[in-house]
């Protein structure tokens, strides 16, 4: 368990291509937070697994791993190093490799108290996978608050279907319609799924200490929607922390790092980081599917869940 | 004033995938797949060669537009390769100089032997 004289961190939890890129970096841009990569850190309970991307029984943790580790390299370059170079890069390797008897909880208490004052903000979607690793960052931080991001169900379809690597998720995710002669990859399923594992992780976290946030409020309604964000967790929302939230692009992670860890968020973010205002309309959630050729709608669950989630009548 | 909540929906609790035939059975994680599942399956496998297709064209592209090596990489590229070259000299060095040690060694002992 982390010092809990610390700020008590903020995790964001988001199924893929839900604006959590983008959310998780204007919330931490607020002058009063600190917002980090996709650390991935709660998938390992040593540092000595993140460095070798190996599960204590030896499997290996993901095919991706390499490309996982690149946001806490990232990360401690930037906060130790204070630059994101090819050297620091090398030096952040190093840090981790004289942790490597360290837990992934002692590593990250070191980086919240490092940007202590400011707290923490942090998402890693590939934590969805197991409830295990969920319960792994509770553990180890139990006064977090956490978010839970969401996006309509249909244009989170699209949007998987469209970005670069996104069918590979589906595919990795099972999001996959095996019923018909051909097998067909089907993003709703990956849509509810998500939601249900956050759920279930949510059932054990107090009312106070999370709430839901629909990606389309930040994008139709950023002021008052940020605003009502910073009220919640007890920060300024002036309009100058309501302006720097506006401006992910100035993120020292909100681009390509260098050669030797480019990555450390979504490679659709970090290509168009700025954020763009704008009037998102939520499609009726009982209208054709763009994906299906059979022209069905959304499962009557995924819509069922997508209302409960405060979408549509 | 906006204030914002949790939505616990509560009538959400098992997973969807089983009913579009991904497994036979509500599990306690959402159930992925690995490569050898994908190309193990008749079904998944024409799937599968279509997305990683997919996928290669996807990552070429991106490649091709926005991956171009900067100034700073290639100047930290040189940096490594002139490591590389010293590397190597100092390597070959080394091996030298323990072959010349080695054959001193040999050539004393040889010696030696004839003395005795």
């Amino acid at each position: 368990m982390i010092d809990p004289t610390l700020p008590a961190p903020i995790f964001i939890l988001a199924a893929p291509r839900s604006y959590s890129s983008l959310v998780s970096t204007m919330i931490g841009q607020h002058p009063a937070l600190y917002g980090m990569p996709e650390l991935n850190l709660f998938q390992c309970a040593s540092v000595d697994e993140f460095n070798t991307g190996q599960n204590a029984d030896g499997t290996p943790k993901s095919p991706f791993w390499k490309s996982l580790r690149h946001g806490l390299l990232r990360a401690v370059a930037e906060i130790y190093g204070g630059e994101q170079t090819p050297e620091s890069i090398r030096m952040a390797e190093r840090w981790l490799k004289v942790r490597e008897e360290m837990s992934a909880a002692e590593v990250f208490e070191e980086l919240c108290a490092a940007v202590a004052p400011q707290r923490v903000v942090e998402k890693s979607p590939a934590i969805l996978r197991k409830l295990e690793y969920m319960q792994n960052m509770q553990a180890a931080c139990p006064n977090a608050r956490y978010i839970h991001l969401t996006r309509n169900p249909i244009d989170q379809g699209k949007s998987s279907l469209k970005a670069t690597g996104g069918i590979g998720v589906l595919l990795g995710m099972n999001s996959v319609d095996h019923r018909g002669a051909a097998a067909a990859l089907e993003p709703q399923i990956l849509w509810h799924d998500s939601q249900v594992q956050i759920l279930r992780f949510l059932d054990s976290v107090p009312d106070d200490h999370a709430i839901t946030l629909r990606g389309e409020e930040v994008i139709n309604d950023p002021d008052e929607t940020l605003g009502a964000l910073c009220r919640w967790r007890g920060v300024s929302d002036a309009p100058e922390a309501i302006a720097a939230m506006k401006a992910p692009e100035t993120s020292p992670f909100a681009r390509r790092g260098p050669i030797n860890a480019p990555l450390g968020n979504d490679v659709n973010f970090l290509e168009a980081p700025e954020f763009r205002p704008g009037t998102v309309t939520i499609p009726d959630l009982d209208s054709p599917l763009p994906w299906r050729q059979d022209g069905a709608p959304l499962h009557s669950r995924v819509q069922a869940l997508a209302r409960d989630l405060g979408y549509g009548a | 004033m906006t204030k914002l909540a949790l939505h616990r929906a509560a009538a959400h609790r098992t997973f969807l995938g089983p009913e579009f035939g991904t497994g036979e059975r509500d599990g306690d994680e959402p159930q992925g797949l690995s490569y050898a599942q994908i190309i193990g399956d008749e079904k998944l496998a024409v799937l599968g060669r279509s997305v990683f297709a997919e996928l290669r064209e996807q990552f070429t592209a991106s490649a091709q537009s926005g991956d171009a090596e900067t100034d700073a990489e290639t100047e930290y590229r040189k940096k490594l390769e002139g490591w590389a070259d010293m590397l190597e000299i100092l390597l070959e060095e080394t091996l030298t100089e323990l072959d010349n040690i080695g054959a001193g060694r040999r050539e004393a002992a040889e010696d030696g032997a004839l003395l005795q």
